[in-house]
């Protein structure tokens, strides 16, 4: 089997981790050394399911002690080919399809060959060819296997710029019964030492630095000042994943978990999975749904905790534990909040512009600073670079409401913003009904019989001295204030 | 009084169309490069001419109520004009002047041209009062200067800035989507049609990162090649970039390209299947050159 075949098999095995990004760190390009990281990350391909190519993301191997139920890579499957790559075969392909622009770095996973720290201690000699012979400066993502020695996990983490172990499943009792070979504590565990050290590095390198400004002269030079030579710990952080849809657990527990997560162990990602049937199994569910509406729905909320300040509990609660698949979460939040609403777009605050169904963190920043200049009438905002069509029906332009002969109620406003998530033409979520297409087989009474969802231009028109806002939107704002 | 002969020196050197000849709007005509537009902005100043539009000489289409100017491009006066800009507006403003005149758009020449003179008119009227008289050296917090970037609801800035946005999106595709092959000869080379004249600023972002080996970066569209080695960059005018460079693979080449088809068709899940998705993020203008992109 030649390299190319271990990585097809490889490849093939790992592409169910969620996970691909370069994020997280800026290291500029050192004379002599291969690469550069920038913060933002860079994709360097896109999958034909759309997701993008970031990192060469393979297994070490797929060869496997444990009998994870949901996973393709468990002992029990006989259907699959198994290999391993060497560490050096690895790194040489990471450095070919790096010099190629293919790749921005090197995303490393691994089955279970023999034991955790086994299999760790190959990944860490591919880390350590690619940084020490080859002077390798891209980005490198080092999947923790759940029960790897401390020592083991301070390595990778000098080597890797990000570290993740992943949660698996969002509840205890799902771990116990779909991955019964982890724990609650072989998780938690690493990604707790992870947190912790990278604390430590973070306030050593801090002191040594202010340490540094202040140096005198005749110091410098000394055994004690000298700058620490050590790479940083895991210095674009840690992140995980769930799968969603193998296990009962609803959004609201999955959406704490993520929050807790993020408070406690300063998380920098969580991603949501959904489950895809690979193997058959009596513990998992034996529909063939796949739900990914609904991974669509926890991404979007948990943009909403990690980028405009809403609480999980503003998002989902116990009574509703469920996103609306219909309608995107923070439409969902608006409409429950309508005595909230309209908004005066030239004096409202940068935090409650991003609780506007249509304004984003970037469209929030031009508002705030465009309104320095000059006061922004309807036709400045729709041009502005949000999406005003959606905005529109909860801000005021200068004391004026813009969506005029609309009813302000939540009905009305929900049937105008529910939309489904664009599935493609093509692909699984292609076969949904089209709202508004008329068929042969739908009764001649009633021709949009497919969808619920009325379009706006179907609703009841009121007529603009009905419109039903709660009081003076600019005095109520001043009244917040 | 050495104002005065400044003055007059400058109104010689530049003079204003007479009232004798034909008052016609004026369109001008550049040669389709950056350092031609800001000509364009220099001799807009110094004859006092605003035109109505401004045009690539092959593109332009002449109208019978029109005068046409052929603006010749002047290096020396383009780079008045940048000192002019980065003296108004700071980097940034240059920065974003530069990405609007590099865009292949037919309207970006006019975008800039208007983009700078708001930039300029309104330095002028915030500096009539001042006693420094616009002898500055650096951006003045009395007048925009880099705030103008902030003006997005102003057409005459929100047109440029959505034209340099563009280009900022076309030069980080570059940067993802750039396939290299190792020649025999040992260098790396890499094809690329992009829909800007983005080859300069590629070259900033993989000099460095590159700088361990020899590339040479050729676009197709604007006949632009850019070469580095040992950390130094060139951008180079070529027509025939066959006639600079033998493009034999290296030995190795095919089997890395073979992998990484292999490995892209891997890592697809058929149940996410999407193609509309991936077209959006990787269009198809520029599949000809994506190595996985081959077999699509």
């Amino acid at each position: 089997m030649d390299v190319a075949d271990k990585l097809e098999i490889l490849a093939d095995a790992a592409k169910y981790d969620v996970a691909c990004t370069s994020s997280g760190i800026d290291r500029s390009a050192q004379k002599g050394c291969l690469g550069s990281t920038v913060a933002a990350g860079c994709c360097h391909s896109w999958t034909p399911d759309g997701r993008c190519i970031s990192l060469l993301k393979v297994l070490m191997t797929n060869v496997c002690e444990y009998d994870c139920a949901y996973c393709v890579n468990r002992i029990s499957n006989d259907h699959v080919r198994r290999t391993a790559f060497t560490p050096q075969e690895l790194a040489d392909l990471t450095m070919g399809m790096y010099r190629r622009n293919y790749i921005e770095g090197l995303f490393l996973s691994s089955a279970v060959l023999k034991t955790p720290d086994y299999t760790c201690e190959r990944m860490i000699e591919t880390f350590r060819i690619l940084r020490d012979s080859y002077h390798f400066c891209g980005y490198i993502h080092a999947k923790i296997i759940p029960g790897t020695s401390p020592d083991l996990i301070d390595k990778i983490g000098r080597y890797a710029d990000r570290v993740s172990v992943n949660l698996e499943m969002p509840s205890q009792q799902s771990l116990k019964l779909l991955a019964p070979s982890k724990t609650k504590t072989s998780v938690l565990g690493p990604m707790k030492y992870i947190h912790q050290e990278i604390d430590i590095d973070k306030t050593k390198r801090l002191a040594a630095h202010n340490s540094r400004s202040t140096l005198y002269v005749s110091k410098r030079g000394s055994k004690s000042m000298a700058p620490s030579r050590k790479r940083a710990f895991a210095p674009a952080g840690q992140s995980t994943q769930m799968i969603i849809g193998a296990s009962p657990e609803s959004d609201y527990q999955i959406l704490n978990i993520s929050s807790a997560l993020y408070k406690q162990y300063k998380l920098k990602r969580v991603f949501f999975s959904a489950y895809i049937p690979v193997v058959k199994d009596p513990r998992l569910p034996q529909s063939a749904h796949i739900q990914l509406d609904r991974e669509h729905r926890l991404f979007q909320a948990d943009w909403l905790m990690r980028f405009y300040g809403f609480d999980v509990n503003e998002i989902v609660d116990a009574n509703h534990p469920f996103l609306d698949t219909q309608l995107d979460p923070k439409a969902q939040w608006a409409i429950h909040h309508l005595d909230l609403f309209p908004i005066e777009i030239n004096t409202a605050s940068y935090q409650m512009l991003l609780r506007v169904p249509g304004i984003g963190v970037r469209g929030a920043q031009r508002i705030i600073k465009a309104r320095k200049t000059r006061r922004l009438s309807s036709d400045d905002v729709a041009r502005i670079g949000i999406a005003y069509k959606r905005a529109r029906y909860f801000i005021t332009c200068c004391g004026n409401y813009v969506a005029g002969g609309i009813d302000f109620s939540s009905e009305t406003l929900r049937s105008i913003l529910s939309a489904p998530i664009d599935g493609g033409h093509h692909g699984r979520r292609a076969a949904r009904p089209i709202p508004g297409q008329q068929s042969l087989f739908d009764d001649a009474a009633s021709p949009i019989s497919v969808n619920p969802v009325k379009s706006q231009k179907e609703l009841p028109q009121t007529p603009r001295t009905s419109l039903t806002l709660p009081n003076n939107s600019e005095s109520r704002h001043a009244e917040r204030r | 009084m050495r104002r005065n002969t400044a003055t007059s020196e400058k109104i010689e050197k530049y003079p204003a169309i007479s009232a004798a000849e034909p008052q016609d709007p004026v369109l001008f005509t550049y040669d389709g490069s950056a350092e031609g537009i800001m000509t364009c902005v220099f001799y807009s100043y110094a004859h006092r001419i605003i035109p109505i539009d401004i045009q690539r000489k092959d593109l332009v289409q002449s109208r019978l109520d029109q005068a046409i100017i052929d603006v010749q491009t002047q290096i020396d006066q383009a780079l008045r004009v940048r000192k002019g800009i980065l003296r108004c507006g700071g980097k940034e403003v240059w920065k974003k002047s530069l990405y609007t005149a590099s865009a292949d758009d037919p309207r970006a020449a006019y975008a800039c041209f208007i983009f700078l003179r708001e930039l300029f008119d309104h330095t002028a009227a915030a500096c009539k009062h001042c006693k420094k008289k616009m002898t500055c050296t650096k951006p003045c917090p009395r007048n925009r200067g880099p705030h103008i970037l902030d003006e997005w609801s102003n057409p005459h800035v929100r047109d440029a800035l959505r034209i340099a946005r563009s280009v900022t999106i076309e030069i980080n595709r570059m940067h993802e989507l750039m396939r290299f092959s190792h020649l025999a000869s040992d260098i790396w080379f890499a094809k690329c049609n992009p829909n800007a004249d983005v080859v300069p600023f590629l070259m900033n972002w993989f000099t460095p990162r590159f700088n361990t080996q020899k590339f040479l970066i050729w676009d197709e569209v604007h006949h632009v090649a850019g070469l580095s080695e040992n950390g130094m960059a060139h951008v180079v005018k070529v027509d025939d970039i066959d006639a600079l460079i033998s493009q034999v693979p290296s030995k190795e080449e095919a089997a890395m390209e073979d992998a990484w088809q292999r490995f892209y068709h891997a890592v697809a899940i058929d149940e996410r299947y999407h193609p509309e998705l991936r077209g959006h993020f990787m269009p198809m203008r520029l599949w000809k050159n994506i190595t996985e992109m081959q077999d699509d």
